[in-house]
């Protein structure tokens, strides 16, 4: 029981972490394209929507960035997002999908020789 | 010929098994798998198109060769239909089929010698680390299982959702579940073509979840696989502690 509200613990960190992240990408991004794209960059809730298809990999192409502050926000955002913070994602749900057992036979495995 | 001492198999026959099973032998047919994959993309390079007739020659020498080894590999198993009918024994005969359309009689079948994309499955022979691969997979099928009726949920019920969000915005892309599946697979596999996506908030505020699910989705099966690959790692070398300390004993 102990171990579970851990977990939720820790998947609340990283959601709240990618949450901050998209959040201060989708700022910069909207200051950078507004006036180049003011069609696709209309508000920061526009700048969200990119970034969170750029953070999620799916990357339709419908919108991206012109600028070199753009780009260079959303070349952050991609390798700090998508590797590490998905990746933390990733691993937290694995951890308490496979691993956890995994690892727990091996020691009780060990113990027994 | 019979000779009970050796198994029923002759004298040529068991050193001709010792060449097949040899280094020397492996290399030679790993090189003509690669070199007959690399003539196969060759062959559909325009600038190379008349070359044609090479091609074709190469091809037939391909089919003497593999039909060599098939050949031989029957002549030097132990018992000749357990080969014939294992994996490795179908997949030698489904290498060399296609290329017999190349002879004068069998020209209308030419379509056929596409099929020669599966000479590539000859090379599965040589990765050792298939047999534990495929352990593992046999360790893990209850969740693969369970993956794929999650996936399938997940595609239905991302479709259903994009469908009521967009269907009014976007009729020709999303006017019917069954069209709209094709974006729930595109978006939750993460592979994003942009020739299909949401415009309204709603849609949009449904894409971020589904996009979300979808990245988790992706990383389950590769993590399951890695943690029973390390499995299998870690169990066979338990196994050979274990039989050390009885040899010491």
């Amino acid at each position: 029981m102990k171990n579970k509200v851990g977990i939720i613990r820790k998947i609340l960190a990283a959601v709240i972490m990618l949450l901050v992240l998209v959040f201060f990408s989708a700022c910069g991004l909207y200051y950078f394209e507004r006036d180049g794209q003011p069609d696709a960059f209309s508000s920061i809730g526009d700048a969200m929507w990119y970034i969170l298809l750029t953070l999620t990999t799916v990357g339709y192409g419908s919108v991206y960035p012109l600028t070199f502050g753009g780009k260079l926000i959303t070349i952050f955002t991609a390798v700090i997002g998508s590797l590490i913070g998905v990746a933390c994602f990733i691993g937290i749900v694995l951890g308490t999908l496979k691993l956890g057992t995994f690892l727990r036979k091996t020691q009780v495995r060990i113990l027994n020789r | 010929m019979l000779n009970d001492v050796n198994g029923g198999q002759s004298d040529l026959q068991k050193k001709l098994g010792e060449i097949v099973e040899g280094a020397v032998f492996s290399g030679i047919i790993q090189f003509l798998i690669l070199a007959s994959a690399v003539a196969f993309v060759l062959e559909t390079e325009p600038a190379l198109e008349k070359y044609e007739n090479y091609f074709i020659i190469v091809d037939l020498t391909f089919l003497v060769l593999f039909s060599a080894e098939y050949i031989l590999r029957i002549y030097t198993a132990p018992v000749k239909k357990e080969f014939i009918f294992s994996f490795f024994g179908i997949v030698d005969l489904l290498a060399i089929l296609p290329s017999l359309v190349l002879i004068p009689g069998f020209r209308v079948l030419r379509v056929l010698r596409f099929l020669r994309i599966f000479r590539i499955f000859k090379a599965t022979r040589f990765i050792l680390a298939v047999d534990r691969m495929i352990d593992a997979l046999g360790g893990v099928k209850r969740e693969l299982l369970a993956l794929v009726i999650l996936s399938s949920l997940l595609v239905y019920l991302s479709a259903c959702g994009i469908w009521f969000f967009e269907k009014d915005a976007q009729p020709e892309a999303f006017g019917s579940i069954l069209g709209s599946m094709w974006w729930a697979i595109v978006s939750l596999t993460t592979i994003g073509y942009g020739d299909v996506y949401p415009v309204t908030p709603g849609g949009k505020i449904f894409t971020a979840l589904v996009a979300l699910v979808g990245v988790g989705l992706i990383a389950i099966p590769s993590g399951l696989l890695a943690s029973v690959l390390t499995e299998a790692r870690v169990e066979e070398e338990l196994q050979d502690e274990t039989k050390e300390k009885e040899d010491e004993k």
